[in-house]
């Protein structure tokens, strides 16, 4: 008998975790034995084009959101014994266009206001030739708040999800002060859960079905590679996340049932370009 | 059109949601809800939740909540819905309806929006082709799409009377609809409804109408999720006069009758507005009125509308006449 396929992923995303995790654990063995060099500290900043779709059980489209978020965060890399490692923290916010209809089919459009925050850790183990190869854990939460619009209720909803990828990155010196890298990303997580406020019920966490994640990246960065001081960078970036559609759970106020909800299949696809300034000590 | 929204904002809460017990069963949802002859005790830790259901399961202030897609949200509202929204066809499929010898049952076949098929079978007694006395349409819903939810089963819905032009004042009309296995079903919710409502409707003009709803037995039955959850009215009646009232206009509710719930272990209370709800056209719940609800050894919640945002919930769980603990709530923490 051959596994159900979603338990067959669910093992995959294990072992991506487990991959993840095993060249990240790396880290606090060379920080411990004080093999690390004083890190790279950045700001960045940029804005992305963000899209949103959400599909029903049949795949027909339910929502589709576009619109343009602005990014910023702070960035900190350092190489420990034989590993790179960056740790970053970025904030995105912005408005989307919300082209979907209601709960009870009626076309709808309206707003909604985005707020993410996203935590990353990741390592590199370098393999000469510019080529490295990387592990990534990250912490995701999204606050999505959909505007009413005549009769139809807005609410707010919180997205919290954990990701393990696994990643490749290639490294080239185009002259003295100028390099050139180009990354991906692969990999995905666990359910997570969405925090739902709705109107006629209490808050409900609704569970999210498995994740996938694709990043790809180009980053341009100038200045002394070596030397104290100023540096900067610039850097290209496309993101593709699905998740799938979690199980329905109750609604409920007061103690008593008033529905059902469950999130829909989402795939969310971001273009987003940014520039940083890293100081080196 | 106001008449219909009217109609739909008297019955919507007709079939609202109400209390669970847990485990889910398709089966369970399928019977009636059986006989009940023990009354519903009301206690502090029920009170809130029975005066919720009641006022969800009363027909007046509101429709249901009509939400922007993030999650996919389901309730059993939808029923009733379909049901009201196919009354406004009957002129329609009558005047359409393939010519035959009188009294002949003919029926058609029309794609539902969004998929499937509903059949309408009419009885048009005199052959005349409009809506008459003892007219009647069955209509047979066949994976038919409506609300994001399929629908499968029957609804029959006959003319009880009618006078004018129905949707356009002034006009009456008395409808009865008899659900039977009616199921809606969608990837979170499951319902099933029976019985039969009468639907009374009268409109004099745009801003003076009226509209009732009674049944003398209807009952939903639903599984949310891993929830599953069902309720009966029994000799229950309700109505909502819209009148003029300066330059808008003010709608009166009142009702009167008995609900089971498994919300109070299927368990029955009786429900009736001495000081019926009344709230103006600008307002989104009623600012003033008074329903008392009777439950075991004469004890009764007094839910009493304070303002157009709040409400005062009152237990007298012994029924000795002195309120002994009560609690303010917000309309929209309870509809």
């Amino acid at each position: 008998m051959s596994p159900a396929p979603g338990r067959c992923s669910g093992l995959r995303q294990t072992r991506h975790g487990w991959l993840a995790g095993a060249l990240l654990a790396g880290l606090p063995t060379a920080v411990l034995a004080g093999a690390c060099d004083t890190p790279v500290l950045g700001t960045l900043a940029g804005a992305e084009r963000s899209r949103w779709e959400e599909f029903d059980a049949r795949g027909q489209s339910l929502v589709r959101e576009r619109g343009t978020l602005k990014m910023a965060g702070l960035r900190a890399v350092g190489h420990c014994a034989a590993l790179d490692w960056e740790a970053t923290l970025g904030r995105s916010q912005g408005a989307r266009d919300y082209d979907g209809v209601s709960s009870t089919q009626q076309a709808l459009q309206t707003q909604s206001a985005l707020r993410a925050q996203v935590a990353t850790l990741s390592a590199w183990l370098p393999l000469g030739a510019g080529w490295s190869v990387g592990s990534q854990l990250g912490y995701r939460q999204i606050r999505r708040g959909i505007a009413a619009s005549g009769p139809v209720l807005g609410y707010v909803e919180r997205f919290d999800q954990l990701q393990a990828a696994l990643g490749g990155r290639y490294q080239a010196a185009l002259g003295q002060s100028l390099r050139l890298a180009a990354s991906g990303w692969l990999g995905g997580g666990p359910g997570g859960r969405v925090r739902v406020d709705l109107p006629q019920a209490d808050p409900v966490a609704l569970p999210l079905g498995r994740h996938r994640l694709l990043v790809l990246g180009l980053q341009l960065e100038g200045g002394e590679p070596l030397g104290a001081g100023w540096s900067w960078q610039a850097g290209l970036a496309y993101r593709r996340e699905q998740t799938g559609a979690g199980d329905a759970r109750a609604l409920l106020r007061n103690g008593v049932p008033v529905g059902a909800a469950l999130q829909p299949r989402i795939v969310q696809q971001h273009l987003g370009a940014s520039a940083a300034a890293v100081y080196r000590f | 059109m106001r008449l219909i929204l009217t109609l739909l904002a008297s019955s919507a809460l007709l079939a609202a949601c109400g209390g669970g017990s847990s485990g889910s069963s398709n089966a369970a949802l399928e019977g009636a809800v059986a006989p009940v002859t023990t009354q519903a005790a009301l206690t502090p830790g029920n009170y809130v939740a029975v005066a919720q259901e009641t006022l969800s399961s009363s027909a007046y202030l509101t429709t249901a909540a009509n939400l922007a897609t993030g999650a996919q949200v389901s309730d059993s509202d939808v029923l009733i819905r379909f049901g009201q929204a196919q009354a406004t066809q009957l002129s329609r499929w009558f005047s359409t309806a393939p010519v035959n010898a009188v009294g002949v049952v003919q029926s058609q076949t029309e794609a539902c929006a969004g998929g499937g098929t509903l059949t309408i079978a009419e009885n048009d007694l005199n052959g005349n082709r409009n809506v008459d006395p003892g007219d009647s349409a069955t209509l047979t819903a066949s994976n038919c799409a409506f609300e994001g939810q399929v629908l499968n089963g029957q609804l029959v819905a006959t003319v009880r009377s009618i006078s004018g032009e129905p949707g356009i004042a002034p006009y009456s009309l008395s409808l009865s609809m008899a659900f039977k296995d009616l199921v809606a079903q969608s990837a979170a919710v499951r319902s099933v409804g029976n019985g039969t409502l009468v639907l009374d409707l009268n409109a004099r003009a745009l801003n003076d109408q009226s509209v009732a709803l009674s049944t003398s037995s209807f009952e939903v039955a639903t599984a949310y999720s891993s929830t599953s959850y069902s309720k009966a009215l029994k000799n229950y009646q309700t109505s909502t006069t819209l009148a003029p009232s300066g330059l808008g206009a003010t709608y009166t509710t009142a009702v009167k009758g008995t609900l089971i719930s498994s919300a109070f272990e299927s368990k029955f209370i009786d429900i009736a507005t001495p000081v019926p709800f009344v709230r103006t056209g600008s307002q989104a719940y009623p600012a003033s009125g008074q329903l008392i609800i009777t439950g075991a050894a004469g004890g009764k919640v007094r839910v009493t509308a304070t303002s157009a945002s709040a409400l005062f919930i009152e237990l007298d769980a012994d029924g000795n006449g002195t309120y002994e603990a009560a609690t303010s709530k917000g309309w929209s923490e309870m509809l």
